[in-house]
C-alpha cells in the first residue's frame, strides 16, 4: 500500500468513504417495511461497478467482499448475522456475488484496455513526432550533399579551366616572350578577370558554414536582373545588336540575384562568342504564374540533338566551343547546378529559323500589395 | 573646405589608405599619387584612427580585412571621429558585409580587384560630391534626350513629359542627391517611406523598375539608375 500513488489513495478513500455512508444509511433504515433486498443488492452493485471503473482491480475485488458481507448482515435473513442463509435466500447471496464480480471484472478490464490504447496513441504520436525530425533531419543532409555535388563540380571544372590563364599569363611574363610589354599586359589584364570570375563562382561556397546560408532567395524583378546582366556584359556583347521585350506588368522571381546574374551573363557571353559577329542576340523573360523562363537566343550554330545532354556535362563544351578553348566564369554544367539550387533548371531548346535557345528557369513570384498611404515626400532642402 | 563648382576638382590636401597587405598598399598609393601629392598610408585600424584624429584627411580609403577589427565595427569606430568620406575597399563575395557598412555609413564601396583608372574615378566622385553642398547637386540632368529637373519637377523623354508618382519622385530625389553613392534598399526605404512595413526591399524593386522606365534613356540597359548586385542601386551622373 505504500507503493501506492497519491491519486490511488484518494480513489480508495472516496469509494470506502461512500460505502461507509451508504452502509450507515442501510443499518439505520433496513428495519423499516419500505426497504426491500433489491434496494440494498441493487445499491452495493453501483458501488462496485464505479469503485471498478475508477479504482483498479484490488479496490474492486475488495468493494465486491464488503458488498457481499454487507447484503448478508442487513438483507438477508437470519439478519444482523453472517452466513446460515434460510431456503432459498442462498439465491440472492449467490446473484449478488457472481453480478458483482462479473461486471466488476468486466469494467475493471474495459478501464485497462482504455488506457493501453491511450498509452498506444501517445507512443504512436511520439514515434511520428520523432520521424518528422528525422525527415527534416534528412532534408537538411539533402541540402548538404547538393552543396557538395555543386563543390565538386566547381573544383573540377576550376582546376580545369584556371590552368589556361595561368599558362598564358606565365608566357607573357617572360621578357623574352617576343609579345610586346603593351600588348602583354593587356592579355595579362584580361587573364586576371577570368581568374577572378573563377574565384566570385568559387567563393559563394566559402561565405557560409551551412548550405542554406550560400543563397540569399529574395524576390526580385526580371527587368533588374536582365538589366544588369547586359550591362555587366557589355564588353562581351559588343558587336551583336540585342533585343529585350518589356511587358507592361512586372514579372517577379525569386532567386538569389548575383548567382542568378552570373548564370545570364554566362549564357548571354556564350550567346556572343558562338554567333558570327553582327548576329543579334534577344533576351527576354516569359512567366506562367508558377515559373519564369528567361530566354537568351542567338543565330549561331545551335547543337546538335547528341550534344545537347553532353553540354551540359561537368568539363564539356560543345563542339563549336571545343576549337576555341576558352572557357567563362563557369560551364553549362555548373550554371544548371547553380539554377537548381534556387529551384531553377538551366534548359536547352532549338531555335527555330537555326539558332540556339538556353533558358534559365526559375520560380515566378506573386506581387505583394504595396503598403497604402506611404508615399510621405522627405524633403532633401530642394 | 571651400565650396566647389559642380565639375571642377580641386587637388585634395591628403588622403589616407589604410591597408594591410604591403604590396597591394603600395600600388593603392601610387595609384592615388596621380591625384594628391600627399596620400598617407597605415597598416591598421588603430594607426588609422590616430591618424585621423592628427591630421583629418580628405578622403579614407579602407580595405576590409584589418588585423584589429571586422567590418561594420571598424567603420562605426571610424566614423565616430571624422566625417569625410569613407571608401571601402572589399571583395566581391561580401555583398552582406557591403550592405552592412553602406548601411553603416561608407559613402562608396569599391569590388577588389578593381583597375587602378576604376579606384582614382571613385575616389574623384567621392571628392567631388563631398565638396559640393546638397542643393547645388545634379539638380538638373541632361542624357541622351532625357532630361530630368529636379528643382521644376520636371522628367521629359525627347521633350515629352513624363507623369512620376509621389513615390517615383521620392525615390528619383534620394538617387539623384545621393548620385554616385550606392544606396542599399533599407536606406532608400528609409529616405522615402516612412514606416516600418514586411518585405521592403521588393517594394523599392518594384518602384525602381517602374522608375526606370520613365527616367532611362534605354530602361532595357539602364544607365542612369545602376544595380549594384547584392547590395542596392546607384545614380551615375553622366
Amino acid at each position: 500500500m505504500s507503493l501506492m500513488s497519491r491519486r490511488a489513495t484518494i480513489v480508495w478513500v472516496r469509494w470506502l468513504s461512500l460505502f461507509g455512508i451508504t452502509t450507515a444509511v442501510f443499518s439505520r433504515f433496513s428495519e423499516l417495511p419500505e426497504i426491500r433486498v433489491s434496494h440494498g443488492v441493487l445499491a452495493y452493485l453501483l458501488l462496485i461497478v464505479g469503485a471498478s471503473r475508477e479504482g483498479g482491480r484490488r479496490l474492486s475485488a475488495a468493494m465486491v467482499v464488503l458488498g457481499y458481507l454487507a447484503v448478508d448482515w442487513f438483507f438477508v435473513p437470519p439478519r444482523r448475522a453472517i452466513g446460515f442463509p434460510s431456503e432459498f435466500d442462498f439465491i440472492i447471496l449467490v446473484g449478488f456475488l457472481v453480478t458483482a464480480v462479473v461486471v466488476s471484472q468486466l469494467v475493471v478490464n474495459l478501464r485497462q484496455t482504455a488506457t493501453l490504447a491511450t498509452h498506444r496513441a501517445e507512443e504512436i504520436e511520439k514515434l511520428s513526432t520523432e520521424r518528422v525530425l528525422l525527415e527534416r533531419e534528412a532534408s537538411r543532409a539533402d541540402v548538404l550533399r547538393e552543396a557538395e555535388r555543386l563543390k565538386d563540380a566547381l573544383i573540377a571544372s576550376l582546376v580545369h579551366d584556371l590552368r589556361s590563364p595561368i599558362t598564358t599569363m606565365t608566357m607573357l611574363a617572360a621578357t623574352d616572350s617576343g609579345v610586346s610589354a603593351e600588348s602583354a599586359l593587356q592579355r595579362i589584364g584580361d587573364e586576371v578577370h577570368r581568374i577572378d570570375a573563377f574565384l566570385s563562382t568559387l567563393g559563394r561556397f566559402t561565405t557560409g558554414p551551412h548550405a542554406t546560408q550560400l543563397l540569399a532567395i529574395e524576390t526580385h524583378v526580371a527587368d533588374d536582373l536582365i538589366g544588369t546582366a547586359l550591362s555587366s556584359t557589355e564588353a562581351a556583347l559588343q558587336g551583336h545588336p540585342i533585343t529585350t521585350q518589356t511587358a507592361d506588368t512586372l514579372v517577379l522571381l525569386r532567386c538569389d540575384f548575383t548567382l542568378s546574374l552570373r548564370i545570364l551573363g554566362n549564357l548571354l557571353e556564350n550567346a556572343a562568342r558562338y554567333s558570327p559577329a553582327g548576329a543579334p542576340i534577344d533576351i527576354r523573360a516569359t512567366t506562367d504564374d508558377r515559373q519564369v523562363r528567361i530566354v537568351v537566343s542567338d543565330r549561331g550554330p545551335g547543337l546538335i540533338d547528341n550534344e545537347i545532354d553532353e553540354v551540359f556535362r561537368p568539363l564539356h563544351r560543345g563542339s563549336a566551343a571545343a576549337s576555341e578553348g576558352r572557357g567563362s566564369g563557369m560551364g553549362l554544367a555548373i550554371a544548371r547546378t547553380f539554377a537548381q539550387a534556387q529551384h531553377g533548371d538551366v534548359l536547352y531548346a532549338p531555335r527555330a529559323g537555326g539558332g540556339a535557345q538556353f533558358i534559365l528557369r526559375l520560380p515566378a513570384a506573386s506581387m505583394v500589395a504595396v503598403p497604402a498611404g506611404t508615399q510621405a515626400l522627405r524633403g532633401f532642402g530642394l | 573646405m571651400p565650396l566647389h563648382v559642380l565639375g571642377n576638382f580641386v587637388e585634395p590636401r591628403s588622403l589616407l589608405v589604410v591597408e594591410d597587405d604591403d604590396a597591394l598598399r603600395e600600388t593603392l598609393v601610387q595609384a592615388l599619387s596621380t591625384i594628391c601629392s600627399r596620400v598617407r598610408q597605415v597598416a591598421t585600424l588603430a594607426d588609422a584612427i590616430h591618424d585621423c584624429a592628427e591630421d583629418e584627411p580628405d578622403l579614407v580609403l579602407l580595405d576590409l580585412g584589418l588585423p584589429d577589427g571586422d567590418g561594420s565595427e571598424l567603420l562605426t569606430r571610424l566614423r565616430a571621429i571624422t566625417t569625410v568620406p569613407i571608401v571601402v575597399l572589399s571583395g566581391r563575395n561580401e555583398d552582406e558585409q557591403k550592405v552592412a557598412l553602406l548601411d553603416a555609413g561608407a559613402d562608396d564601396f569599391i569590388s577588389k580587384p578593381c583597375s587602378a583608372a576604376e579606384l582614382v574615378a571613385r575616389v574623384r566622385g567621392q571628392l567631388r560630391r563631398s565638396a559640393t553642398s546638397l542643393a547645388a547637386r545634379n539638380a538638373h540632368i541632361v542624357v541622351e534626350g532625357m532630361e530630368i529637373d529636379l528643382v521644376g519637377q520636371r522628367v521629359a523623354r525627347d521633350g515629352v513629359p513624363q507623369r512620376l508618382t509621389p513615390t517615383e519622385w521620392a525615390l528619383l530625389r534620394a538617387l539623384v542627391l545621393n548620385a554616385g553613392r550606392p544606396l542599399t534598399a533599407r536606406q532608400l526605404w528609409d529616405l522615402v517611406w516612412d514606416r516600418e512595413f514586411g518585405d521592403y526591399a521588393v517594394h523599392v524593386r518594384v518602384h525602381m523598375t517602374h522608375l526606370r522606365r520613365k527616367v532611362e534613356p534605354n530602361p532595357a540597359v539602364p544607365r542612369l539608375i545602376v544595380t549594384e548586385p547584392g547590395v542596392g542601386y546607384r545614380f551615375v551622373v553622366p
